[in-house]
């Protein structure tokens, strides 16, 4: 309660400030009111005005996140310290030992239970921008429930990660605005056309460019690289075990800033599948053993990142994206012509390609291939 | 009675003080010249030099700039897990000492002006020149912002250069490319003095600021990457060392994290 009270406390001086820093502003502001004339077109410019101070405070406070996380202001969110994981892979038994799941949903419980039915492959999903809290979106549990069921016995699929958060923590708890998100979300379940998922994408966008940031990227990487190495453990995680990273739009990128981590802590061959992924090609590329960059023809969102990032530029022959590129780590794959999201993006199950197959029938085709056959 | 004459006299020279003070000075005129000098404009470097209160009022643009500067530096601080309170007033220390800082390079530059150049220009006036050229930089808050930041630092950083050279070509006799020379000269003199006889100034200031963090900062970007492996070397059960398990070395990062 305490805390909470000195979080609003500091969000209200953030405010007065804000208006305090801005004020000489206001007298060019008033000509623009005086050459309206007109008290709608002011209160729409106010709102702009409003929208865009907003906008650029959001920025600015978006690393602290997972700054704050590191430098341990939030309290104990989240441990920063090896934890243990049985090995198991790595012994004698465990070489030698038989791989028989009785069922998938189980095998979670099994591994910890008994070293003889251990998973083959872990299976990380980190969502797009628009992930706000647990309850992912209709399309993408859709995605996600025909990704488990087709999966191999063998593999274990997780989840339940929060890609924006360095503290694995939703936006609808145990934030200053969690009310407010939750607003959003309730507006959105009732109203899917309601635009104020953007103010989502755009909160999760600054995240994304956090991850890509020189200054911050390590720490945010290092947290969610942490916030997967939890749930790992969670899962009952044998060390040894090779791991996929799937990482849809932003969460590719999330997915590649915490590979050098990863690689770190468990050093195990790790593969990242990017769908319709927004990546900029930074240091993890040299950390995996294959990407696999699969995007549709249609996608803006992906060409702009890959326009965005200077590493990414052909130009730049030295870059990591190059480098990788150049020793055949990246493949890239066409999901044909798809959108980066929505009623005509890779994951719908109802949209169709020129072939009569299903955006999600292919992408699941495309995943499930690279699946049973890992680099 | 006597009291009340007392008081009389009092509030009379307070108003003979009030009425000295100008109503018109650099503080009031603030916004304007700021805007004037991020314009790079020559006309308001002539008008702040008469400007009354125009020395502080550079001064405190120096602090501004100086405090946007130490936030641009933020990450180093967390990093190090500073604690808030210490955070806050490591800032304010790391603009006091960025205040410091550029008093040196204005009597760096002034001496160039007045040695190199055979120029003449009184102290104050470079230091009111320079002072306000640091304007673009208090912008510098927008550095913060991810990702477009770093552009943002040197897109500032330009600024003030120029700022600081359309300044002193406007209040001196020298030609544009002197003025550049004499402000380059300044740089590289005060980098010189700060690498030789001003080492115990910059470890004084060094020493402060690890002293208000309540620890000896790691500034050098490799340390400050390793730090971020500390405790993430996985621990097997059951075995003895972590040798067993060495992992591979990220070919981008560091060696030797802290355990």
């Amino acid at each position: 309660m305490r805390r909470y009270f000195i979080q609003l406390c500091a969000a209200i001086f953030l405010a007065i400030g804000t208006i305090v820093l801005l004020s000489p502003a206001n007298d060019q502001w008033l000509q623009w009111y005086i050459a309206f004339n007109s008290k709608l077109l002011g209160f729409i410019f106010d709102l702009i005005r409003v929208g865009l101070i907003a906008l650029v405070l959001a920025g600015l406070l978006s690393p602290f996140e997972s700054l704050g996380w590191w430098a341990g202001w939030y309290g104990d969110g989240i441990e920063t310290h090896s934890f243990l994981i049985p090995q198991t892979l790595s012994s004698p038994q465990a070489t030698s030992a038989h791989i028989h799941p009785p069922s998938r949903e189980e095998a979670t419980e099994q591994a910890i239970a008994s070293p003889h039915s251990l998973p083959q492959r872990y299976v990380i999903y980190l969502d797009g921008i628009s992930q706000s809290c647990a309850d992912y979106p209709k399309r993408v549990q859709n995605f996600l429930d025909t990704l488990e069921a087709a999966l191999p016995k063998e593999m274990v699929f997780i989840q339940d990660i929060m890609a924006y958060s360095a503290l694995n923590r939703p936006l609808t708890s145990q934030r200053p605005f969690a009310s407010f998100w939750r607003w959003v979300n309730r507006i959105e379940v009732s109203n899917p056309n309601s635009p104020l998922d953007i103010l989502i994408n755009l909160r999760n966008t600054f995240q994304v460019a956090v991850s890509t940031d020189n200054r911050y990227g390590p720490v945010f990487n290092r947290g969610t690289a942490q916030v997967i190495l939890n749930s790992l453990r969670q899962r009952g995680y044998q060390l040894g075990t090779p791991i996929t990273l799937l990482g849809y739009s932003g969460g590719a990128q999330v997915a590649l800033g915490a590979v050098t981590y990863l690689k770190y802590a468990l050093d195990v061959p790790i593969d990242v599948i990017s769908i319709a992924g927004v990546v900029s090609g930074d240091n993890g590329v040299a950390e995996i053993e294959r990407l696999y960059h699969a995007r549709g023809d249609r996608d803006m969102l992906a060409k702009l990142g890959a326009a965005m990032f200077p590493k990414r530029w052909p130009v730049m022959a030295w870059s990591s994206w190059n480098k990788a590129r150049t020793e055949g780590k990246i493949q890239f794959i066409s999901l044909g012509p798809v959108s980066h999201n929505g009623a005509t993006g890779p994951i719908d199950p109802v949209a169709k390609l020129p072939s009569g197959q299903s955006h999600l029938s292919r992408t699941m085709e495309i995943i499930l291939n690279i699946l049973a056959a890992p680099s | 009675m006597v009291l009340n004459q007392q008081f009389g006299y009092l509030s009379q020279h307070l108003t003979q003080i009030l009425a000295a003070v100008p109503k018109v000075d650099a503080f009031s005129q603030l916004w304007g010249l700021v805007k004037g000098v991020i314009a790079l404009r020559p006309i308001t470097f002539q008008t702040l030099q008469n400007q009354p209160h125009s020395l502080p009022a550079a001064l405190t643009i120096v602090f501004i700039a100086g405090i946007a500067q130490s936030l641009s530096q933020i990450v180093v601080l967390f990093i190090n897990q500073v604690r808030p309170l210490r955070f806050i007033l490591s800032l304010v220390i790391s603009a006091i000492l960025f205040v410091v800082g550029f008093g040196f390079w204005a009597l760096s530059t002034w001496v160039m002006i007045n040695t190199v150049f055979n120029s003449y220009l009184p102290l104050s006036a470079v230091i009111r020149t320079i002072g306000f050229s640091y304007a673009p930089l208090m912008l510098g808050l927008f550095v913060v912002m991810p990702y477009f930041g770093s552009a943002v630092f040197i897109l500032l950083s330009i600024w003030t250069l120029l700022a600081v050279v359309v300044g002193i070509d406007t209040i001196s006799t020298l030609a544009l490319w002197e003025a550049f020379g004499s402000v380059a000269l300044g740089w590289i003199g005060i980098q010189l003095i700060q690498k030789t006889v001003g080492q115990p100034i910059a470890s004084l200031g060094q020493w402060i600021i690890n002293w208000v963090a309540g620890e000896d900062l790691i500034r050098n970007r490799n340390r400050l990457a390793e730090e971020l492996y500390a405790g993430l070397r996985t621990q097997i059960a059951g075995s003895d060392s972590l040798s067993q398990t060495q992992p591979v070395r990220p070919s981008n990062v560091p060696f030797h994290p802290r355990k």
